[in-house]
């Protein structure tokens, strides 16, 4: 064991090192660990236990060969009980481990389980404006996956190893001081002087060390930019892999640097510890001690057969740093299980109704730098109503307030009547078409009803029918048992069109649609205008539209202009008086027109 | 494992890694070596008689296996740093000769890992995966052979052992293979439905808490739960097999030196130092079992790599033809691709507008053209000479290409504009013509474009590949319409320049804007990969058939406009 890792070490500390520089920086709790696996802390406790023990039965064959040794050289001729110590101590230790690892293992299957499913059900109550504005959440979640890696290496190797490491060696170290005091200093002494070496090795080392993972952060950036812009790079009869090759380069040399640095100085500390060595040592020093008399022959032998295990005492520090690595881990998941989440009503009241309303409605993501301010607007039931504006005016984020996506700062959004922060069923009343719909993995019967997961074939069938994707999706092998995201790559508009199947399924009164066309062709766009008119028919509609041209049908324009609604009226009202819809107007639609 | 290693290196490399298995293979020898001298100084000690010679071997065996060990390691650095950058320029140079239409999201996705994690998995296969493996045989086989002359009973045991726990090991990690491969499936699924779960929250609260949103992520959780759960269990089953074999046979062979002490007290103190040097190597054959698992890990990385050098690349012709001069003409003859059954013929000079829905294969003919893939069947032809009997350079040389989705290349502006060796005079009169003037008013030509262009607009980067390809001047130019850039400004822009590129030249649009499609001398309508129609704009909407259909939904759906309640609105 010592062997491997001896000449890997370098390498595993290499891709270990990035992570435990992210603990360094960003702060460690222990506390978000514990409390991460609070659930199955009696488990990892009784496995620490098991692995203690084992650790200490395991030093029981070398016991049961010295004391088989001491019996024949005194003459004696029990061997038996001796041979029957080594074979039940050492299966019974290696049991023993096997053990705690499949407990601290099982404990890990638990912690994986349970910490994923808390993180999904906070991310449940998150606002849903903290998803769509991308940044801070996309970077959040990406960390997710690694971070739920790094708990697996700490739940179920780490304080096992860091038992293991410092259990068996220290027993073996104490009864060694016992036997010759002398000789067990040397040998604790080696791994000591080799630990010390290493951490003196790689102190200094913390610019050649990061220059590796950011090398190979600059090939994966080279290669993925070759493999995206291949097309033009052939077209335009350029070479493609000259970008590459300079960052293999690059590569070649943070590696050849940090990898030298690693094996000449660490190597060095490492090769202290090297198995050969510590027994030559040790011979060295006992045949002198023996021929000066101050050694029995005889105590020489646990000296040689503890020689290695105690050399596991350098492992510790690497033991602790998977440990440091999971806290860090920890403590990251905990940051995204502490994001504010919405209050949860008191009393929750269904909606009554269609009818929308904004009152007085102020709204900023800082309290002191409103993005709306005092919006006043009401959406009877069964009309249109359109939000335009210059960008940045804060339309979407308007609209958005009718989903609660985000809580008012002051004032109120009402869905039937009903404030929604204290609707019930507020996602029954509301639904909303984005301008990308994302589809959960699953087939498109299950995408589809997702709201009615028991509605009946031919009720799906209908809705997709109306939502004009029917064909599409008929023509499939699979036909509705397909898998978006697996089998086929739906195109966006093909997406839309699920979604506004869905929505037709789900059948809320309240539509919600926020530049729903914006990223289609004009093919595209038609299919999904087209099954949209069936989608809004008789339902409250608020619109978000980057082309005004598309809204002139709706019951009532609002203008947005700096977090205010600026103007209101129809198409052709606001047309006919200046202002900001008209300079609109002209600026977009004037040209083609 | 080493072998198919070994095969994906150059000669030379190759070589370097064959030298460093011999330097393994020798420091494992001294190490033996070192290790079996350390009997016959034991048995002297016990004795009492004098050990000074022996102790002088040992250090001097000790000595040669640390400096073999600095060797080897030495050798192992030097063979992983020149084997890295020697695998990663060959898969990089070879990666830039395939056919652009093999890179699919699917397979380009795993490139920048397979270069950079790959071939670092690889370069270190030898050096220091191997070493393990030796670790585990070489050095307790020369520790056996050294025992052997003491006494053969012990090492008989060992000997018979070895095919046994071999044995136990293929059956025990038999299933493991299947068993890990589907704890990481139902891992990386778990942590792609929590985040799939975040990406639709959207979606999935509006589906409510009834929904089937929670279903999946809860499937995906106790699926992997589940897994876990089996996969620690057979792991348990696996390791308890081989390392109680292991355990056993250590217990075998210290029974069998007890008996051999017990029956005849002659050479008590060798044995008793071959007891002391057994138990030695319980836990490096042991630890093989986690050796092997590594080396299959890397047998991963070999194989992802031994398939990508294994692509076709686009092969240059034996014998080129030469292009004839002047206009060329375009044509696919009887081509099947993909979705793609047609054939199409565009004469020269004349411009072809490519209509239909997504789908239907549009730009999927640009492709065939541009040689981003050759045809399943059938022949792609540029001024009549099929295009894989032309040079790569004369073919772009020829043929220019507008994406879709323009991606600019990292320089400046100038850099993207002017092809190497272009002709700086028409600099001003083209970025006129194609807008790219009023970029330039506001940037400067030396402007850099960092990140594909992403500070530019879709239009605005469309606008400087069309400048790049009139300046190129090629004789046919095939144009995919963006589908995000569609203000008008560029739309007037477009249309412009598509106008003065005409004249001589052949032009294949993939249309969606109204006025290049009405502008083009004939329409090509493609459904499902095959021409349904072609013809004038007028004719075919004269003709009433699906172009016309398709002219009137977009027109007619231009603005968002309820239908009446009638029913089906409500499904």
């Amino acid at each position: 064991m010592s062997k491997v890792r001896l000449t890997s070490k370098g390498w595993t500390m290499l891709t270990s090192w990035r992570r435990a520089r992210a603990a360094r920086t960003q702060g460690i709790s222990p506390d978000a660990f514990a409390q991460l696996t609070a659930p199955v802390a009696g488990r990892l406790r009784a496995a620490a236990v098991l692995q203690a023990v084992a650790s200490a039965t395991l030093l029981g064959p070398c016991v049961g060969i010295w004391l088989l040794a001491r019996e024949v050289l005194a003459g004696g001729h029990r061997v038996w009980p001796w041979v029957t110590i080594v074979a039940a101590s050492a299966v019974g230790g290696f049991l023993l481990r096997l053990a705690a690892y499949a407990l601290s293992h099982d404990a890990d299957v638990a912690v994986a389980r349970d910490v994923r499913l808390r993180v999904a059900e906070h991310l449940g109550r998150v606002p849903l404006g903290w998803f769509t504005a991308g940044g801070a959440s996309r970077t959040a979640l990406s960390a997710l996956r690694g971070d739920v890696e790094d708990l697996h290496a700490a739940v179920a190797h780490g304080r096992l190893d860091v038992v293991g490491a410092v259990v068996g060696p220290l027993l073996a170290v104490c009864w060694l001081l016992v036997v010759d005091w002398r000789l067990a200093l040397l040998l604790v002494a080696m791994p000591v002087l080799s630990t010390l070496l290493l951490t003196r090795a790689l102190s200094g080392a913390t610019d050649v060390m990061r220059a590796v993972p950011a090398a190979i952060a600059g090939l994966t950036g080279a290669v993925a930019r070759m493999v995206r812009d291949i097309a033009t790079l052939r077209v335009t009869g350029r070479r493609a892999d000259e970008p590459v090759l300079h960052a293999v380069d690059g590569l070649h040399t943070a590696l050849e640097r940090a990898v030298r640095l690693q094996e000449v100085r660490g190597g060095r500390a490492n090769a202290l510890v090297a198995p050969v060595l510590t027994l030559t040592l040790v011979l060295a020093a006992g045949t002198g001690m023996i021929a000066l008399g101050t050694l029995a022959p005889v105590d020489l032998l646990p000296f040689l057969l503890f020689a290695v295990s105690v050399s596991a005492l350098a492992r510790i520090p690497e033991t602790m740093l998977a440990l440091r690595t999971g806290h860090a881990a920890a403590t990251r998941l905990a940051t995204l299980l502490e994001l504010p989440t919405l209050p949860v009503p008191a009393a929750p009241r269904p909606t009554d109704g269609a009818r929308v309303e904004f009152r007085d409605v102020t709204f900023g993501h800082h309290p002191q730098r409103p993005v709306l301010h005092g919006i006043d607007l009401l959406l009877e039931p069964g009309t249109t109503t359109a939000l335009v504006g210059p960008s940045g005016a804060g339309k979407s984020t308007l609209a958005a307030l009718v989903g609660r996506f985000w809580d008012v700062t002051s004032g109120a959004v009402l869905v039937g009547g009903t404030d929604v922060r204290e609707a019930s069923d507020l996602y029954r009343a509301v639904g909303f078409v984005l301008q990308d719909s994302a589809l959960p993995r699953t087939s498109l019967r299950d995408a589809i009803r997702l709201a009615r997961p028991t509605a009946p074939d031919a009720e799906v069938e209908a809705a997709a029918r109306a939502a004009g994707i029917h064909d599409r999706i008929a023509e499939l092998p699979d036909g509705y048992d397909t898998v978006a995201g697996e089998d086929i790559r739906l195109s966006g508009g093909e997406r839309q069109r699920i979604a506004i199947a869905r929505l037709l399924l789900a059948d809320p009164d309240v539509v919600v649609l926020d530049e729903a066309t914006a990223h289609l062709d004009p093919e595209s766009e038609a299919q999904v205008l087209a099954a949209l008119a069936r989608l809004t028919a008789g339902r409250t509609v608020l619109v978000v539209a980057h082309r005004l041209a598309t809204v002139t049908g709706a019951d009532t324009i609002c203008v947005l202009d700096r977090g205010r609604i600026v103007q209101r009226g129809a198409h052709a009202d606001l047309l006919r008086e200046p202002g900001v819809y008209r300079d609109l107007w002209e600026a977009h639609e004037g040209v083609s027109a | 494992m080493i072998r198919a290693l070994l095969a994906v290196l150059d000669p030379h490399t190759a070589g370097l890694n064959r030298r460093q298995i011999v330097r393994i293979a020798v420091y494992a020898a001294f190490e033996g070596l070192a290790y079996g001298l350390t009997m016959p100084l034991v048995a002297a000690l016990v004795r009492g008689e004098p050990a000074g010679w022996w102790l002088l071997a040992l250090v001097a065996a000790t000595v040669a296996t640390m400096v073999a060990r600095q060797w080897q390691i030495g050798g192992g650095v030097d063979t992983a740093l020149a084997t890295i950058p020697a695998l990663q320029r060959r898969l990089a140079a070879h990666v830039a000769s395939l056919p652009v239409g093999w890179f699919t999201p699917a397979r380009a996705g795993s490139l920048p890992q397979t270069l950079s994690w790959g071939a670092i998995t690889t370069g270190r296969g030898v050096p220091y995966s191997l070493i393990a493996i030796v670790g585990g045989v070489v050095t307790p086989a020369v520790v056996l052979a050294a025992a052997a002359l003491v006494d053969w009973r012990p090492a008989l045991v060992m000997l018979a052992a070895a095919p046994l726990l071999h044995l136990v090991h293929r059956r025990t990690t038999a299933t493991l293979d299947a068993v890990e491969a589907r704890t990481h499936a139902a891992g990386a699924e778990a942590t792609a439905r929590v985040v799939e779960f975040a990406d639709t929250q959207a979606t999935l609260r509006a589906a409510g808490r009834e929904g089937l949103g929670e279903a999946l992520l809860r499937d995906a959780l106790d699926e992997q739960y589940a897994a876990g759960r089996a996969d620690v269990g057979r792991e348990i089953v696996a390791r308890a097999g081989f390392g109680v074999a292991v355990n056993l046979t250590v217990a075998a062979v210290v029974a069998v030196i007890g008996w051999a002490l017990v029956r005849d007290p002659a050479p008590t103190a060798v044995l008793v130092a071959l007891l002391v040097l057994t138990i030695r190597f319980a836990e490096p054959i042991a630890a093989l079992g986690d050796a092997a698992r590594g080396m299959r890990q890397g047998r991963t990385a070999v194989r992802r790599i031994t398939d990508l050098l294994a692509e076709p690349s686009l092969a240059e012709p034996a014998t080129p033809t030469t292009l004839p001069h002047g206009p060329l003409s375009v044509a696919l003859d009887g081509v099947r691709h993909q979705v793609l059954d047609l054939s199409l013929d565009v004469p020269a000079g004349s411009t072809v507008a490519l209509v239909g829905a997504s789908g239907a294969g549009k730009s999927t003919v640009l492709g065939l053209l541009a040689r981003f893939a050759d045809p399943e069947t059938g022949t792609v032809r540029i001024g009549g000479v099929d295009v894989r009997d032309l040079r790569t350079t004369d073919l772009y040389r020829a043929v220019g290409v507008v994406l879709q989705d323009v991606v600019l290349l990292e320089g400046s502006i100038r850099d993207n504009v002017l092809p190497a060796g272009g002709d700086p005079a028409r600099l001003d009169e083209v970025a006129a013509l194609t807008g790219v003037d009023e970029i330039i008013g506001r940037l400067g030509w030396d402007a850099p474009v960092g990140d594909g262009g992403r500070g530019l607009s879709g239009g605005e980067r469309q606008r400087i590949a069309l400048a790049r390809t009139v300046l190129a001047g090629p004789r046919v130019v095939l144009l995919d319409e963006a589908t995000s850039a569609l203000d008008p400004v560029n739309e007037r822009i477009v249309a412009r320049t598509i106008a003065a590129i005409g004249g001589d030249r052949t032009l294949v649009v993939v249309a969606h804007r109204l006025s290049t499609i009405a502008g083009a001398d004939r329409i090509v309508v493609l459904d499902h990969g095959r021409v349904v129609e072609q013809g004038g704009h007028q004719e075919l909407l004269r003709a009433g058939g699906a172009y016309a259909r398709m002219w009137s939904t977009r027109t007619a759906a231009r603005s968002l406009r309820p239908v009446g309640t009638s029913g089906d609105g409500h499904a």
